[in-house]
């Protein structure tokens, strides 16, 4: 089975060295390179080819959101997960918006990490509930057209995250499985991304979109 | 390969109380910082502050400076008013004086004036010749009516006080009525000291005829033998007389009763050429030259003295005045006498005595028993001679009695008591109305003051109060700031240290090692997990009740979910309006952070059921667990339960545990509301 790569971006040369070597102990994930900073983002992605990029929030020079953005704009369907400090970071939904696939705390335990980084492999998307409600009031703020707008099914699922719902809760409490709603987050992401995303990210997931509405 | 590992850990990974050191350096740093700002800032408010009173008081002393010189602009025009009004004063007297003069004089046109003075009135409304209609009457009815006199007396003062020019010639023919048509010396000199004073308060612009009254009165001190007060009545009268014979003449006569011949035979001389100039009556030169003679005559200068007497003899018997030629008779006898021509002498003082008789001018005796006694006494009629010397003595008696200067120094007295009682109530109502003023200024500068002060007590208090809360805010972001950075160092540093020993853990270990590793990794999270609970209980936002529960609900969700135990999480009653102080909802938090760990880890248990229930009074939190309960006692579960006590009581609240091993466990917790929630 052929390790899938993961490239990291964090200013932290300690953070860079135990991620790293975390991932390269998994007997399926291997940590194909580790950088300081995101300007030359694009670059380093073409060098590394990785399946998954792990991108920091706060760098110097260029931060998380822009690294995002650069990348997105060239290979569109390659997940990104942003690491954050602070849940409560307001930066974290622009740099939703701007094409991350989710993210994930800094202090969440290695078992978990590694979890989420599985999922987001999978193509599964992280979402908890303080960015549940961002995303509510984002879709209720700018009224779009009717094309990508939330449904009542999505508001609902994205109002029990912020009520503190697992994902597992969320399925019994809706009577659908634990797969669906991993699959109407998919959707709800790629709904964030049309209305704010660059053009060229855009227009994948409109491909996607219609596919599946 | 797990040497290797081991090795480049021992390397590069920073011990926790490195970090830790670092931190609380950082902390203490910024501590002293902030600490030493807020004293510089109290300086540079007192500076500010004093700055600020100093630009106060300058601004107001410049208002105060603006009103002073307001209040003397105030003055100076109604100074320039009162000016121009007594100008217009005078030429309206000196109006009336003709009017009065031509009333006095012509009987005839009496009632003419006085229909004329009727229609003036009528025209212009001015209560003046009101007033003056009134004194034409009683400068007609004066001798008839003595009530009517009586009665106009007591009005001048009250009644004309806004009509000088009236008031000065009432006070002149009172004067003239009681001097010559009652001989009532002592209230005659009474208005004409009034007069005086009413001329030296109002001055020559205002009294028309002032050089006239000068000289009436000088007249009168002459009388009353006051030569120094007559010659200085007519010297203020003179520069505003047009004929000043009469002046010139008895300031003569008055350095001649002083005994100053020399100024006195000034003033004659010019008496004369005023006389020639002004082509007066020749009797005017002539009564000149007599009363030159007489000064000869006084110095013994005899050829001086006789031909001047002459004149004024043959110039008083040419207009028939027996008195005056009385007068020049005496001496031109005495003469005689002096120089052995009995006879001639003789022949003058029988004319002398004659005209004396038909003049009824009985003060010249005094003059004349003398002359006649030294003729008898140089005839030799020693018994005549005595005769005529107790005469003399008679004579004088009887002058002095008519024209005392006892009489005079009275009602001189009187009038200056008068003078001075009015000017002492002057004086205080002056002082009470200044002191008024100075207490109205006093008091409105305290008000002035007071407003000022509450003023900027006021704003000075607005400004502390937003300080206050500019400090509070700042001290905030502070805090959050401090917590931030602590967590991102700390929190990294942590979480460095969970990752490591995760790796190891995924390599082959025995079972000690593998145990230390995940004791070390479980502090780590431990620690990660309380750095993140300090940060969020500290942050401001999250005060709502309701997001407390979300961090509840997903706690539960998460730790029950990796236990595969079910989970249930039930809100009732209004929990979205709840506030709870940071304290507070760190401490319930922790609590229920405690119960759920508890029930996950040893209950052994299928289910867990969290209550949260919100009523007026309190709010109830229930975590209830079907798993195999736990022996009561508090010592065998280790500090967390006593833990959750110390909690509990911190906030107020009652803490049930029922536990028992078929039914499971239950935590109640009972939370008042009443003084805790508000923020």
């Amino acid at each position: 089975m052929k390790k899938k790569r993961i490239i990291i971006f964090d200013d932290d040369a300690n953070r860079r060295d135990s991620l790293s070597m975390l991932l390269n102990m998994c007997a399926d994930i291997e940590c194909a390179g580790t950088f300081e900073n995101a300007s030359n983002a694009c670059q380093q992605v073409e060098l590394s080819l990785p399946d998954l990029v792990l991108m920091d929030m706060d760098m110097p020079q260029v931060n998380g959101i822009t690294g995002t953005r650069d990348i997105k704009a060239v290979y569109p369907s390659l997940p990104i997960i942003i690491q954050t400090v602070l849940e409560s970071d307001l930066n974290i939904f622009e740099a939703l918006k701007a094409g991350a696939n989710g993210y994930l705390l800094k202090s969440t335990s290695p078992e978990k990490l590694l979890e989420q980084l599985r999922e987001a492999l999978q193509g599964g998307a992280p979402m908890t509930g303080s960015v549940a409600i961002k995303v509510l009031q984002f879709f209720k703020e700018e009224p779009k057209t009717t094309h990508y707008n939330l449904t009542e099914r999505e508001k609902k699922i994205l109002k029990l995250l912020v009520d503190g719902h697992s994902y597992k809760m969320i399925a019994d409490k809706s009577n659908i499985s634990y797969f669906t709603v991993c699959n109407h987050i998919k959707n709800i992401y790629d709904k964030l991304h049309v209305n704010s995303a660059t053009e060229a990210v855009s227009m994948a997931i409109q491909q996607r979109l219609v596919k599946t509405s | 390969m797990p040497n290797a590992l081991s090795a480049l850990m021992e390397e590069e990974m920073p011990t926790i109380s490195d970090c830790l050191q670092n931190i609380k350096q950082k902390f203490i740093m910024m501590h002293n910082r902030t600490n030493l700002a807020a004293r510089n800032k109290y300086k540079l408010q007192r500076t500010i502050f004093n700055y600020r009173l100093i630009y106060y008081l300058s601004g107001l002393l410049r208002q105060l400076k603006q009103i002073i010189k307001l209040v003397l602009l105030c003055q100076f025009i109604l100074m320039a008013g009162s000016v121009h009004a007594r100008q217009g004063q005078s030429s309206k007297g000196r109006r009336m004086d003709s009017l009065l003069k031509e009333f006095i004089a012509h009987k005839n046109q009496r009632t003419a004036i006085e229909t004329k003075l009727q229609q003036q009135y009528q025209h212009s409304k001015d209560r003046e010749w009101l007033a003056f209609t009134e004194l034409l009457q009683l400068a007609r009815l004066k001798n008839d009516d003595a009530n009517l006199v009586e009665k106009f007396e007591g009005q001048v003062r009250s009644k004309y006080r806004a009509f000088p020019n009236i008031q000065a010639r009432a006070y002149q023919i009172l004067a003239y009525h009681y001097f010559i048509g009652e001989a009532n010396y002592e209230k005659a000199f009474g208005f004409y000291l009034e007069l005086e004073k009413l001329l030296e308060a109002q001055g020559p612009d205002v009294i028309s005829d002032y050089a006239n009254y000068c000289s009436e009165i000088a007249s009168a001190y002459y009388k009353f033998k006051n030569y120094e007060k007559a010659i200085e009545m007519n010297k203020k009268g003179l520069p505003y007389a047009l004929d000043k014979w009469d002046f010139y003449n008895t300031i003569g006569l008055c350095y001649g009763q002083l005994s100053k011949p020399d100024s006195a035979i000034q003033y004659l001389k010019k008496a004369v050429s005023e006389a020639i100039e002004r082509k007066k009556h020749d009797v005017h030169r002539t009564i000149s030259l007599g009363n030159i003679g007489y000064i000869y005559y006084l110095q013994k200068n005899f050829t001086a003295a006789r031909p001047l007497l002459n004149a004024d003899l043959d110039g008083a018997i040419r207009i028939d005045d027996k008195g005056l030629a009385a007068g020049s008779a005496i001496p031109l006898a005495d003469i005689y006498l002096l120089q052995g021509k009995s006879r001639k002498a003789d022949s003058l003082l029988r004319m002398a005595r004659r005209y004396i008789g038909h003049s009824q001018q009985l003060e010249r005796l005094e003059k004349f028993y003398p002359i006649r006694s030294r003729y008898h006494q140089l005839l030799g009629n020693d018994k005549l001679a005595l005769l005529y010397r107790d005469s003399t003595i008679w004579a004088i008696k009887r002058n002095d009695s008519v024209f005392n200067s006892l009489l005079m120094m009275r009602a001189q007295q009187q009038t200056d008591m008068a003078k001075l009682s009015e000017e002492k109530i002057k004086l205080e109502n002056y002082r009470d109305i200044s002191r008024t003023r100075l207490w109205a200024i006093a008091i409105i500068f305290v008000l002035v003051a007071l407003g000022l002060y509450i003023l900027r007590r006021y704003r000075g208090r607005l400004e502390k109060e937003k300080k206050r809360i500019g400090e509070l805010n700042r001290i905030l972001a502070l805090r959050q700031r401090l917590s931030a950075d602590m967590h991102d160092d700390v929190g990294s540093t942590l979480s460095s240290i969970s990752l490591y020993t995760h790796s190891l853990l995924m390599q082959p270990q025995n079972e000690r090692q593998r145990s230390v590793l995940e004791k070390i990794k479980r502090n780590a999270q431990n620690a990660q997990e309380c750095v993140g609970d300090i940060i969020w209980s500290v942050n401001p936002d999250m005060d709502l009740m309701e997001q407390i529960a979300s961090k509840m609900r997903a706690l539960g969700a998460d730790l029950t979910e990796h236990a595969h135990i079910g989970f249930s999480f039930i809100e009732t009653g209004d929990i979205a309006s709840l506030k709870i102080e940071m304290s507070a909802r760190r401490n319930l938090y922790l609590i229920y952070k405690e119960a759920i760990n508890n029930a996950v880890k040893y209950s052994r248990c299928k289910h867990i059921q969290v209550t949260l229930r919100t009523t007026e009074q309190h709010f109830e939190m229930e975590i209830a667990d079907d798993g195999a309960g736990f022996d009561g006692s508090k010592k065998h579960m280790g500090n967390g339960l006593v833990n959750m006590q110390r909690r509990a009581d911190e906030i107020n609240s009652k803490l049930n545990i029922i536990t028992s091993e078929k039914k499971g466990t239950v935590i109640h917790l009972i939370f008042p509301l009443a003084g805790h929630s508000q923020y």
